[in-house]
């Protein structure tokens, strides 16, 4: 049996450092790494399930080629599969120009090598991509608007806060790690809000926990700055140094009313009363906001109204206090941070097209013209069942000539394709990955080799490289040649930029990025135009056309906007993130499936009770753009009015919750808005 | 030094990853685990804290499984005081699993035998946690020296967890959450109760027991009885149910080719004893009857005088054996025991009336307590009537009748009889923590 440190890449806030035991060529045991200070004490269940993982029966271990006729896969040599590629990437350049091919990739895995994809794009002349993020780029943006970039204090930091505030983030479950440090505070005295519309394991722990209705987490903010301002419970001092925009918030703050807030968000005057006090008294104070909650139409502008919180109450450059989102601080490696990097150039690359937005992909896809899109790639993405309105992304691959996807497993994407790559596990190729709760570059160390046929991506572009005629001059340094040490020659050039990096370092465990900081923004000094924190922002209206400031508008799929009533779709549909997976990942393994054996819907007994729903029925959920049938559950404590079905379930698996959702941006950041969606529910008979 | 494990209820967010980190470590098949969490409030009802109880086995300091199991298949390690089975010594009885409250011990089908918590002796004896101590994401199971009776005092007993004086090495850092104060006024509804664990004795799977302690009371009561009459039994009427009870209690093991290990703890467990003195009944008893048919009528006697109290030593240990089951309810004396189903049987067979309808009395007013104890008796009234009315009240009137309604007498009483066995295999329930933490909740409500 052999020990060694790799890291775990998925697209998770936790990062965690894992010790790995091999034995007789198999992944045996996942151990924690306690010289991790922010994951000490164990991975979650699905790191430990990558002892199965990695060995899957049910893993793509040959190139897949569907037959036209039967629709059905079977197994073809490399050779051939690479043949076909070189055929058709040549005939489809040839024909319509190398923008005609969608280069298409996810967030299914982390690492530098990552960025070979688009080098072996750019080698080949070209292709058209896709801008903006299903994730975090409204939260992203209303940050970078406001502080001037995503960086936030230690999660072990967090410990020395008296206020800490969740604020639609269920840490329990999507950033267990983050619970150690709440329990930390809450032993040493702290208090504990938590902002939820469902009540999740994290809320069993708050001393005070609000259910707004879903996409009035701005307007509660406001009403929130509101009393804050009222009562005289700032920090003048704080607000006259660094903060621009002050007086303008104020009077758009105090030109809101409670009551009407109370209104808008169904939370009680008296809660909203009290957790203002809460801000006003007890520092210090931090706010963490989730991912979530910041994907509604609005919520750019929401996440900006819940900045200011922190900026009026001074809660910024100190210990314990602060502003928790996203930490890019170990985002090192790539020229352009998030969310700038997330966006179309403002340069256009003359080979490389940005014009599909993520968000909007089946019809993006659909609508691109000069040249229209004839064939796609994809890899570590499951687009098919994750990006927003399922029927308009089916549509727009079925009309493509030539679908290549690069998978471990047959997700619904894959099926799609002409042509299956098998894909590496985290265990197949070294890297080097980064994170975005601590600050730790970790090294992926590759501990197996790949079973079967599997190849990682960076040899498959290699090999089609060589294919396609280019000279090793020309690809030399963009294109890591297929050999484990020329894979880390690649890493060591990459990492060499930064004293103190390197494999062999990296081996020892994690290492806290170059510059980063425990306790950020310390100095006070903002990288905004005006060196402050900006509460009015003109660069929000010029870029995003929003109100400069953070007023609160309705999501546009609202229940409790000026269309109430004459509404066919009562019941807004949350699909959050659920412990058992990251996003479509995890629950084809034997040891999630266990926990999490089909899908369901959860909804309020009033809810269930007034469409004739019982528990364990099977129930119908609906609107204009689609309809799901599964079983449904009660969930006591979940706000009235709400559904939920956490997000990636496979098509196959009766899941895919994006049948529902709407190809709709965000506000700002090109950030998809999943939870401004309205549907009905109704029993099947 | 006794080792306990530390569950913090506040760390704990019920992430399921201590069952995988415990399927790993041991190689277990899905679902096999060893440790469970256990949620209360799975409707999310508002106001009711949801907490998981992470459970596996308490190493207890007097542990119910080592000193129940018939086999000595367990051990308690000194140097952490791991209790730990010998797959190569269990038979597959299952009867650690009836004594022990914190559902502990498995039985696994494949082998025919029964698997626990090792307390990972092993990674323990090199220093390391336990697996799912190790891997705990949160660290809200821990691992420390056991305090004994000093921690239980200090901690209230949390949800779900089951009282017992087994002194289990655990220990519970109490949830701090009663602060959690929901905004708005949460609607009541009534809660949609978790469906009932199943329960670990049911007539369906036990039923060879059920014909095993019927059998051997019933042989015992007519037994004697005939033996009073100065009749004796038939040799094929006593030795083909003896034999097919034995057969019966073997092959309920999983294990049958080692159901000779089933009397090597006589000394502790009355499941050795029951399996000692209803051999040795069966044994002696068979000579007896056989006696005559060999010519050796002159044991017959002193061969029944030694039959009989063994018979009695079998059925007062088959009771042992379910007393000291740990059960819902106390089972106590009650009407469907093995002492007073032969006890019937005697009195049957001698058939003199005032004997009969006194014991009829005794075993009717037990009847209708234990009924009346027991939830959901009302849809039972038919089969109690039954049982009362051709059970004891039929024959009572057929002892008056006289000697030809003998044999009507002891079928009815027969029936009687098995019905009420019946129902109380079909009464039996284990303590769980399953179970437990239904019954806590329930008071919730």
């Amino acid at each position: 049996m052999s020990e060694h440190i790799t890291s775990c890449p998925r697209n998770c806030y936790s990062t965690c450092t894992m010790k790995v035991h091999v034995e007789g060529g198999r992944i045996r045991r996942i151990e924690p790494l306690s010289s991790n200070r922010a994951t000490p004490e164990g991975v979650c269940l699905k790191g430990l399930s990558y002892v199965e993982r990695a060995h899957a029966k049910d893993r793509i271990l040959h190139p897949l080629l569907r037959d036209r006729k039967t629709l059905e896969f079977h197994q073809i040599s490399w050779d051939d599969a690479l043949s076909l590629i070189t055929d058709n990437l040549l005939r489809i350049r040839e024909e319509s120009g190398p923008k005609s091919i969608l280069y298409y990739s996810g967030s299914g895995t982390k690492g530098i090598l990552n960025e070979v994809g688009m080098n072996f794009w750019k080698l080949f002349g070209g292709c058209t991509t896709t801008y903006g993020d299903l994730c975090w780029p409204a939260g992203l943006e209303a940050t970078r608007l406001t502080l001037g970039e995503n960086k936030h204090n230690a999660p072990w930091d967090l410990a020395r806060s008296r206020l800490i505030v969740l604020w639609g983030k269920n840490a329990a479950e999507t950033n267990i790690h983050q619970m150690v440090f709440v329990d930390q505070a809450l032993q040493a005295g702290a208090t504990l809000v938590t902002i939820d519309p469902r009540r999740t394991q994290t809320c069993e722990r708050a001393h005070l926990h609000l259910q707004p209705r879903p996409g009035t987490d701005g307007a509660l903010a406001l009403a929130l700055s509101h009393l804050l301002i009222r009562d005289e419970m700032i920090d003048v001092e704080f607000i006259s140094k660094h903060v621009l925009g002050y007086s303008g918030f104020a009077k758009l703050a105090l030109s809101t009313s409670v009551e009407e807030v109370s209104r808008i968000c169904d939370v009680p005057v008296s809660s909203i009363e009290e957790l203002a006090r809460m801000m006003g008294s007890i520092k210090p104070m931090t706010i963490n906001c989730g991912y979530g909650m910041q994907r509604y139409s609005n919520s750019g502008q929401s996440i900006r109204a819940i900045l200011a919180l922190v900026a009026i109450t001074g809660n910024i450059g100190r210990r314990g206090a602060g502003w928790v989102f996203a930490n890019l601080q170990s985002h090192i490696f790539s020229d352009e941070q998030d969310p700038i990097s997330l966006y179309p150039p403002a340069e256009p690359d003359p080979k490389v097209r940005v014009s599909i937005s993520t968000t909007c992909l089946g019809h993006d896809m659909q609508k691109a013209q000069d040249p229209p899109l004839r064939m796609i790639w994809v890899e570590r993405g499951n687009p098919v069942t994750q990006n927003p309105e399922t029927h308009s992304v089916l549509e727009a691959f079925r009309s493509l000539e030539f679908r290549v996807v690069v998978d471990q497993f047959m997700t619904d994407t894959a099926r799609e394709a002409d042509l299956i790559l098998p894909a590496k596990t985290l265990f197949e190729q070294t890297d080097v990955i980064n994170a975005y709760w601590h600050a730790y570059v970790q090294i992926k160390r590759k501990l197996l080799d790949p079973p079967g046929e599997v190849k990682p991506e960076t040899v498959i572009y290699w090999e089609l490289a060589r294919r396609l005629g280019f000279s090793e001059s020309e690809y030399a340094g963009v294109l890591p040649g297929p050999a484990d040490h020329e894979v880390e020659d690649y890493l060591e050039k990459r990492l060499s930029r930064f004293s103190g990096l390197s494999l062999d370092r990296l081996d020892q465990g994690p290492i806290l990025a170059p510059g980063s900081e425990d306790v950020v923004f310390e100095d006070l000094s903002f990288s905004t135009p005006s060196g402050k924190i900006e509460l009015f922002s003109e660069e929000a209206t010029q870029r995003w056309n929003v109100d400069p400031l953070a007023r609160y508008t309705e999501p546009v799929e609202s229940r409790g906007g000026k269309n109430t009533g004459s509404n066919p779709y009562p019941i807004v549909l949350l699909t959050p993130n659920t412990k058992n997976r990251i996003h479509s990942q995890f629950n084809n393994l034997e040891m999630i499936r266990r926990l999490s054996p089909k899908p369901v819907m959860m909804l309020h007994p009033e809810d269930a009770e007034s469409r004739g729903i019982d528990p364990g029925d099977q129930a119908r959920v609906f609107n204009d753009r689609g309809e799901l049938t599964l079983a449904v559950e009660i969930d006591g404590s979940l706000k009235v009015g709400c559904a939920v079905i956490t997000n990636g379930w496979w098509i196959s698996e009766g899941g895919g919750v994006n049948f529902l959702s709407k190809a709709r941006e965000t506000d700002m950041g090109h950030g998809a808005a999943f939870h401004d969606n309205l549907v009905e529910v109704a029993r099947v008979h | 030094m006794q080792k306990a494990f530390r569950v913090d209820l506040n760390l704990c967010t019920g992430c399921h990853a201590c069952e995988l980190a415990c399927q790993i470590e041991n190689e277990l098949p899905i679902d096999a685990a060893w440790r469970t969490v256990h949620t209360t409030n799975s409707a999310n009802i508002p106001s009711i804290p949801v907490i998981h109880l992470s459970l596996a086995c308490n190493h207890c300091e007097t542990p119910a499984c080592l000193i129940n199991c018939p086999a000595l298949a367990f051990t308690k390690e000194e140097s952490t005081g791991a209790v730990t089975i010998d797959a190569d010594k269990c038979m597959g009885c299952r009867y650690c699993s009836w004594v022990c409250p914190f559902d502990a011990p498995s039985f696994v089908e494949m082998t025919g035998v029964m698997y626990k918590c090792n307390f990972c002796h092993d990674r323990q004896e090199v220093g390391l946690a336990p697996a799912c101590v190790s891997y705990c994401p949160t660290g809200a199971l821990g691992l420390q020296d056991h305090r004994g009776k000093q921690a239980e005092e200090a901690t209230a007993r949390p949800v779900g967890f089951p009282e017992s004086d087994l002194g289990p090495a655990i220990e519970f850092v109490p949830f701090r959450g009663e602060s959690t104060k929901t905004a708005g006024d949460e609607p009541f509804f009534s809660p949609v109760s978790p469906p009932p664990p199943p329960s670990k004795i049911t007539l369906r799977s036990e039923w060879t027991l059920l014909l095993f302690t019927f059998i051997i009371a019933v042989l015992v009561g007519s037994f004697a009885g005939l033996f009073l009459r100065g009749e004796s039994l038939h040799p094929l009427v006593f030795l083909v149910p003896g034999f097919l009870a034995m057969a019966l209690s073997t092959f309920h093991l999983g294990q049958p080719l080692r159901a000779y290990r089933a009397i090597l703890n006589w000394r502790r467990s009355w499941l050795s004893r029951e399996v000692l003195f209803v051999s040795s009944f069966l044994f002696v008893g068979g000579l007896q009857v056989l006696a005559p048919w060999v010519g050796f009528s002159i044991l017959s006697e002193s061969l029944a005088l030694l039959a009989m109290p063994l018979g009695i030593l079998a059925l007062v240990s088959m009771d042992q054996v379910y007393g000291k089951a740990a059960t819902t309810r106390s089972i106590g004396f009650h009407s469907g025991s093995t002492v007073l189903v032969g006890g019937f049987a005697l009195v049957a067979i001698l058939g003199s009336p005032v004997p009969l309808v006194l014991l009829a009395g005794v075993k009717g007013v037990l009847y209708v307590l234990r009924q009346g104890s027991h939830p959901g008796s009302g849809r039972r009234i038919f089969v109690g009537f039954l049982r009362l009315f051709v059970g004891l009240g039929m024959p009572c009137i057929f002892a008056f009748w006289g000697e030809d309604w003998r044999f009507a007498l002891i079928v009815c009483a027969l029936f009687g009889e098995v019905i009420d066995r019946a129902q109380f295999y079909d009464e039996l329930e284990i303590v769980t923590p399953s179970g437990q933490l239904r019954m806590d909740q329930a008071e919730f409500f």
